[in-house]
């Protein structure tokens, strides 16, 4: 079947009309707005937005805390994950091991028991009282471990053989790393990692279970004083989604492109 | 060139690849290493481009002894162009800069300069309008030929081949060994380790057999390939002559 169709996608074709685009996003929003239109409706809810305009100075806070806790994260489990990545290689057993054991402990356990077990347990005994601090410290740890894999995937995509041809070539060693090593390495990372910093977004909703005033915590206050659930969870929602879908979206569009170059 | 080799013996481990190899090679312009797979061609052409130590023995080239120092190595190795057998080129560079990278960290060329002589360079092997392309789209042949042109444009001395075309189809195969025959016409000196027995005996003027990490045989390359000695450089002969 040859005809061309408002409807049908060829997976061939990489551009198709951007009206046709248009229209078929356009008829899923629709069916979307319906199905929530209709279980309002069955509930008989009023929506009553004027109650996120009411609270808008504590959500604007709570959003804010969400993303400078993200951001410290990302910055802090860049520097986790590395040192764990070069414990992995090191050739000292201790070092070695304790990355292993980070890695296993921290991929095997879900987050929430790690976040009350370090603030709770680990927290009190060294008396890290700030706890903005302290869930900043615990989200990075968490996905320190995870940056520590991507890293190592990353290196070890690159074959033995380039690095005897480096060597063959006449570059020393810190050439080799700056040269062949670290710019491959960034390539391979990047996408994965703009992927990790999108879950430390979603994951930093949790440190709302040790009193964090991020944007859930606050969306927790707000609907215990006026009700507004509906309200307030949609725009919890879309605050998420204005964090990770640019991610998202830029994350596909570099991996594209590597795609292409190599 | 000068080779010699004294008592060479490369272990890995419990494993003996090459054991207790000796030869003096004077005046050799091209030379080529044939024998068995697994028998240590490849160990030797490593050792002698000074990218792995011997367990124990010494390599002479032109009289001077590769000494096992990272800081002599890195002067040794800039003198030689080592091509593999395949995936010679980084891959997120495109054809010119992998040419021009040595120019420029290893040979301290500035960079405008460097990327004139790598041009000049690939123009020479007709490769110009593949420079701007990464390596992913460039054929097999032409990403040996890049390597070659590379290793030309340092100025190298010597090169050295691994194999150069035994990834390669047969077609691609000959363009390949045309650019090295062509080399050789100009006076480059060269070894190559190959199992294109027509290149060893037209294209090389001396010969070395190896197999079981013993130099077997070795001599001129038209009397040992018209009058092997050895049982096992007969046999091997006969075996990879079979289907030619
Ligand atoms: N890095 C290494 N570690 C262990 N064994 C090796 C290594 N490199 C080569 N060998 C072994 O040495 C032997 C000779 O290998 P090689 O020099 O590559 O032979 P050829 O090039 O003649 O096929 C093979 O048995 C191979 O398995
Ligand atoms: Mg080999």
């Amino acid at each position: 079947m040859n005809r061309p169709s408002l409807f049908i996608r060829d997976p061939k074709k990489t551009d198709p009309a951007r009206g046709k685009i248009a229209l078929n996003i356009a008829l899923v929003a629709a069916v979307l707005f319906a199905i929530v239109q209709f279980s309002l409706s069955r509930i008989d809810h009023i929506p009553r937005w004027d109650q996120i305009w009411t609270y808008r100075i504590l959500f604007f806070k709570g959003f804010g805390m969400t993303i400078i806790v993200s951001l410290f994260a990302l910055i802090l489990s860049l520097t986790f994950g590395t040192l764990a990545a070069l414990g992995n290689h090191s050739k000292v057993y201790f070092f070695h091991y304790l990355s292993k054991f980070y890695i296993e402990l921290i991929r095997g356990t879900p987050l929430l028991v790690q976040i009350v077990f370090f603030y709770y347990i680990i927290g009190t005994a060294f008396q890290i009282e700030n706890k903005i601090i302290g869930g900043i410290l615990i989200l990075s740890t968490f996905s320190g471990a995870y940056v520590s894999e991507i890293i190592r995937a990353g290196i070890e995509s690159i074959e033995n053989s380039q690095l005897e041809i480096a060597r063959a070539l006449g570059l020393n060693h810190r050439q080799i790393y700056r040269l062949i090593i670290y710019p491959q390495v960034i390539r391979q990372v990047l996408p994965p990692l703009a992927g990790q910093f999108a879950s430390i977004i979603k994951d930093s909703s949790l440190l709302s279970f040790i009193a964090v005033r991020e944007f859930t915590k606050v969306t927790f206050e707000v609907t215990a004083i006026n009700f507004a659930t509906f309200e307030s969870y949609a725009l919890l929602a879309v605050g998420y989604l204005l964090l990770t879908l640019p991610i998202s979206l830029w994350t596909k569009r570099l991996e594209r492109k590597f795609y292409y170059e190599s | 060139m000068n080779l010699s080799l004294k008592h060479l013996t490369k272990k890995f481990g419990e494993k003996t690849v090459l054991n207790d190899v000796s030869c003096s090679l004077g005046e050799i312009r091209s030379l080529a290493i044939i024998g068995p797979s697994g028998g240590g061609k490849s160990t030797l052409i490593r050792l002698i481009a000074g990218l792995i130590p011997p367990s124990s023995g010494t390599i002479q080239l032109d009289k001077q002894t590769v000494l096992n120092d990272e800081a002599f190595l890195i002067e040794y190795r800039k003198k030689l162009g080592m091509v593999f057998q395949a995936y010679n080129l980084f891959p997120h560079l495109t054809a010119i800069e992998n040419v021009m990278l040595p120019l420029i960290h290893v040979h301290h060329i500035p960079k405008e300069t460097a990327r004139k002589q790598a041009k000049e360079c690939l123009q020479r092997f007709q490769l110009e309008e593949h420079e701007d392309k990464l390596p992913a789209h460039l054929s097999g042949g032409q990403q040996q030929r890049v390597a070659i042109a590379r290793a030309i444009a340092s100025e190298s001395k010597y090169l050295l081949f691994d194999e150069p075309t035994s990834a390669l189809d047969p077609e691609l195969t000959g363009e390949v060994l045309d650019m090295i025959n062509e080399l050789r016409q100009e006076g480059k000196e060269f070894i190559v380790v190959t199992h294109e027995m027509g290149f060893a005996k037209n294209a090389c003027d001396y010969v070395v057999f190896i197999a079981d990490g013993k130099i077997i045989e070795h001599g001129a390359s038209q009397s040992l390939f018209s009058d092997p000695q050895t049982t096992e450089l007969q046999s091997f002969l006969s075996r990879i002559l079979e289907w030619n």
